[in-house]
């Protein structure tokens, strides 16, 4: 066990690495001088002179592998440098906003799950009934819909016809949940399928007949066995779910004015506030690869053939 | 007095017919053999013992008559309270019946419970119990494990034991030993014929091994593209073949002494959907006349119910007399 979370230690310290160099060489080689965007951003006339200032402040004229480690050291340290326009440290600007969409993203993967591990069970459960046709159109309709206009729709329902719910919000839950339905229907359109393959495929498995055999109603084969085995790759499809959730929030953020990550990036990317702009995908990059690692230690509670192994060192 | 009664059972996978108008009986504690090559339907019909045909296949004509009443006209529910209890079945992947994720002992419980009210510690009480009289050195130990710390012989023991937790009147076993080691396969069959004489169960195992086959069996029906060519006792037909396809199996069979070596049944045999009027192993039979093809061939009972679909068999019992 110890052994393992080593070993997906080192391959997560790799794939930053990596990402590191990509977001570095990204935003650096992008058109612009990084120096004149800081001056426009911060207000300033960028005059000839100052740009010249800056970009020896910012050490742009040192080599360019000399930058990226320079940088790298700052951020293995936890600085990502500081917004261009506020002068805040990204760090700051991340943590702040980071709840917010932490928060709009569980509530939006709740709302997924609740939709579609019901009905992707039942539509299994069902399958070629009329309940499995018509919940799986609806849920390819659901899948292509624009989380915006589902947005759009719930708000024109729920905020100005009823007014239920309020049009926006500062982060309060009543104001959550137009935005956090959006996300969540939507995406549950495509795991509502998804489960449902999941599960067809293990139907008739050699495990599933020798359970019908042995005279269990197909409900308890269903629950207790099928569900049971299938559990490993729908968990695993659903963790990488809430990892998209996490990055696919700009849209319905603005809409909202929620004050998350996605909001906040949208608006680095308007001024091209480059250092948020790293930061951010560092930072993404780093909760993915999180949230792969707690997918891959939980294999273990799920799947006694590797729990067994880990167990026995092996 | 006979358990299982099957009559004139035709079995179809949409409009294509696979197994064709089978018969036999079968006794109490008895264990019947059904050989053939592979895709001649023997899966299929043993699946629809238990109401459990592969997907799409469908019980066309004749009985399947248990206990005075025909399965065949049973709904699901009636049939899964059968299935397990009274009927078994038991399959070819070692093991392959048992949920790789769950442990052996709640497998037992379950399945135990799913027939018979009890406490979750008396069925597992149960479970150690046939275990125990199985012979399983460590019985609380598998109680605990998961398949797969298994060896495959002992999934397949394990398997059978699950099987026989209800202690069924009638185990259907599907080439349960054709996946194991020659080793283990003997190992296997010999519980099977120990659980026999324990709890007088009845067997009906399908192998495409003729002698293993004559060595468990009582009976042995031979089957070819759905239909029992031959069948009878296995004495009977491990010593005096009538039909041509089980000569030319038991042929096949490599012979150490002999120095035989496997030589199969020569020949490609009909597909199902272009059988003949007549004998569906024409084209293969060595013994055979050209009318074969087209001459549908007759079913002959002997007195004692040795059953042979031949139109040589008149023949072929007088060339032998000649000889004698
Ligand atoms: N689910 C199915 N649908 C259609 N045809 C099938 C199905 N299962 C088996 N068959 C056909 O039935 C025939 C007999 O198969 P099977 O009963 O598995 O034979 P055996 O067990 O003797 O090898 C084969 O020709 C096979 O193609
Ligand atoms: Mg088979």
């Amino acid at each position: 066990m110890k052994r393992l979370i080593l070993k997906r230690l080192l391959q997560l310290g790799i794939i930053l690495l990596s990402v590191s160099v990509a977001v570095f060489l990204l935003v650096n080689l992008a058109p612009g001088d990084p120096a004149y965007i800081k001056l426009s951003a911060q207000g300033e006339t960028p005059t000839n002179e100052r740009v010249e200032e800056e970009r020896i402040a910012m050490g742009l004229d040192q080599p360019l592998h000399i930058q990226y480690f320079s940088w790298l050291g700052q951020v293995i340290q936890g600085d990502f440098g500081s917004s261009y326009r506020t002068d805040q440290p990204v760090i700051n600007t991340l943590l702040k906003s980071f709840p917010y969409t932490l928060v709009l993203a569980l509530a939006a993967f709740i709302v997924m799950l609740l939709i579609s591990v019901p009905l992707g069970v039942l539509t299994a459960v069902k399958k070629n009934s009329l309940a499995d046709y018509f919940i799986r159109v609806l849920s390819f309709f659901s899948a292509s819909l624009p989380e915006f206009w589902l947005a759009l729709i719930l708000l024109y329902l729920f905020a100005l016809q009823l007014k239920w719910l309020p049009v926006m919000g500062k982060g309060e839950l009543k104001s959550m949940i137009i935005p956090a339905f959006s996300l969540g229907v939507v995406l549950s359109g495509k795991y509502i399928r998804q489960i449902r393959t999941a599960l067809l495929e293990e139907l008739d498995a050699d495990y599933a007949l020798g359970a019908r055999t042995r005279g269990l109603t197909e409900k308890t084969v269903m629950y207790a066995h099928i569900m049971r085995n299938a559990s490993i790759s729908i968990l695993t499809m659903l963790a990488m779910s809430f990892g998209a959730l996490l990055g696919g929030t700009a849209v319905i953020e603005n809409m909202f004015m929620w004050p998350g990550m996605g909001r906040m990036i949208v608006e680095a990317i308007t001024w091209r506030d480059i250092p948020v702009i790293q930061g951010f995908a560092l930072f993404m990059a780093g909760v993915y690869c999180l949230i792969n690692l707690m997918v891959d230690l939980s294999y273990g509670l799920l799947d006694p053939r590797i729990k067994i192994r880990k167990e026995s060192g092996q | 007095m006979s358990i299982l009664e099957v009559c004139d059972l035709s079995i179809g996978y949409g409009k294509q017919r696979i197994v064709r108008n089978v018969s036999f009986t079968l006794k109490k504690g008895e264990i019947l053999a059904i050989v053939g090559e592979s895709g001649s339907g023997k899966s299929t019909l043993l699946r629809a013992l238990i109401g459990k045909t592969p997907g799409g296949g469908q019980v066309n004509k004749g009985e399947i008559i248990y206990e005075n009443q025909d399965l065949t006209s049973l709904n699901q529910t009636q049939l899964r309270k059968i299935r397990g209890k009274s009927i078994a079945m038991i399959f070819q992947s070692p093991g392959g019946t048992l949920n790789p994720v769950r442990k052996i002992g709640s497998q037992f419980i379950e399945a135990i419970r799913t027939h018979i009210e009890i406490t979750k510690a008396e069925a597992y009480h149960k479970a150690l119990e046939i275990l125990t009289k199985l012979h399983f050195k460590n019985a609380t130990q598998i109680m605990e494990a998961y398949p797969f710390q298994l060896s495959g012989g002992m999934k397949q023991r394990v398997a059978i034991a699950l099987a026989l937790a209800l202690e069924p009147d009638i185990l259907l076993a599907d080439e349960p030993t054709s996946a194991l080691d020659a080793t283990v396969q003997k190992k296997v069959i010999d519980e099977m014929l120990e659980l026999r004489k324990h709890f007088n169960t009845a067997i009906i195992i399908v192998t495409h091994n003729i002698c293993l086959a004559s060595y468990i069996a009582d009976k042995v029906g031979v089957m070819y593209l759905g239909q029992f060519l031959e069948f009878g006792t296995a004495e009977e037909i491990l010593l005096s073949p009538q039909h041509p396809y089980t000569r030319a199996l038991l042929d096949s069979v490599p012979d150490l002494s002999q120095k035989k070596t496997l030589t199969g049944i020569e020949g490609q045999r009909y597909g199902f959907h272009e059988l003949p009027s007549g004998c569906s192993f024409s084209n293969r039979c060595k013994e055979g006349g050209v009318s074969c093809k087209d001459l549908v061939p007759p079913k002959t009972v002997s007195d004692h119910g040795h059953v042979c679909i031949c139109n040589q068999l008149m023949n072929h019992r007088q060339d032998r007399n000649a000889k004698k």
